[in-house]
């Protein structure tokens, strides 16, 4: 490993990424709850398209 | 300042542009599949943005590794999103499951390799698995975008260039903007199984 941030990088991406699993296989969790990936700030950006 | 491969880096800004649009998009009508598919969306838009900078600005090792590794995260999405959309459990957590084995792999592979063949089998493998899930449960789009964006990487490969200022990179980015269009397109129309 040459970069001392890469590995915990990518520790946390792939626990990001299993937390997600997890919740999108229960049906529920902070992932799977619409307001986790839509916060309030996104909210107004969403109306587009 | 120094540009050095300016076409490079706007087309790869476009298509960060377009992806983060597909993003935001896709969560306009939150449904599980379709918010799978945002984070990839997302992700592609990262890898877009880094590579962009990567190739414009700062030909920066880490700036590098953090493009794959965004690369990866948007595999995992796609197939997520998809198997999310075709399957009923247990299979679905089964693929989930399989899809965060790859970008374990991935990504750990990615700490001691750089070459950007790594990127295209990973993101390969992710399309070979969205294809055969969309030829079963019909997607017309999302084939059409695998396929155009499989088209794409084979240009990259070939290093064919248009132009003297237009070279094979830029061509496979606005090759990938197309495919994106298609894909965001087959995604709106997802629904969990």
């Amino acid at each position: 490993v040459r970069y001392e941030l890469l590995l915990p990088s990518q520790i946390m991406i792939v626990a990001v990424m299993a937390r997600i699993s997890l919740d999108f296989t229960r049906g529920r969790g902070f992932f799977f709850d619409r307001r986790a990936l839509a916060s309030p700030a996104l909210a107004p950006m969403t109306r587009i398209g | 300042m120094t540009i050095s491969e300016p076409v490079t880096m706007l087309t790869d800004y476009v298509l960060g542009g377009v992806s983060a649009y597909a993003a935001v998009a896709l969560l306009r009508k939150p449904q599980p599949s379709r918010r799978l598919w945002a984070l990839a969306f997302a992700a592609l838009a990262a890898a877009a943005f880094l590579g962009g900078t990567w190739h414009g600005f700062l030909q920066s090792d880490l700036l590098w590794k953090a493009t794959t590794l965004s690369a990866g995260v948007a595999s995992f999405g796609m197939v997520a999103g998809s198997s999310y959309a075709a399957f009923a459990p247990p299979l679905r957590a089964f693929v989930l499951t399989a899809a965060l084995a790859k970008l374990v792999v991935y990504s750990a592979w990615m700490l001691g390799h750089d070459a950007f063949l790594y990127v295209v089998i990973d993101t390969g493998m992710a399309f070979i698995i969205v294809a055969a899930i969309h030829l079963w449960k019909w997607n017309g789009p999302i084939i059409a975008g695998v396929a155009l964006s499989t088209a794409g990487a084979l240009v990259q490969a070939s290093g064919f260039r248009l132009h003297e200022h237009f070279n094979h990179n830029d061509l496979y980015h606005v090759i990938q903007i197309a495919a994106l269009v298609l894909l965001y397109r087959g995604a709106k129309r997802l629904q969990s199984s």
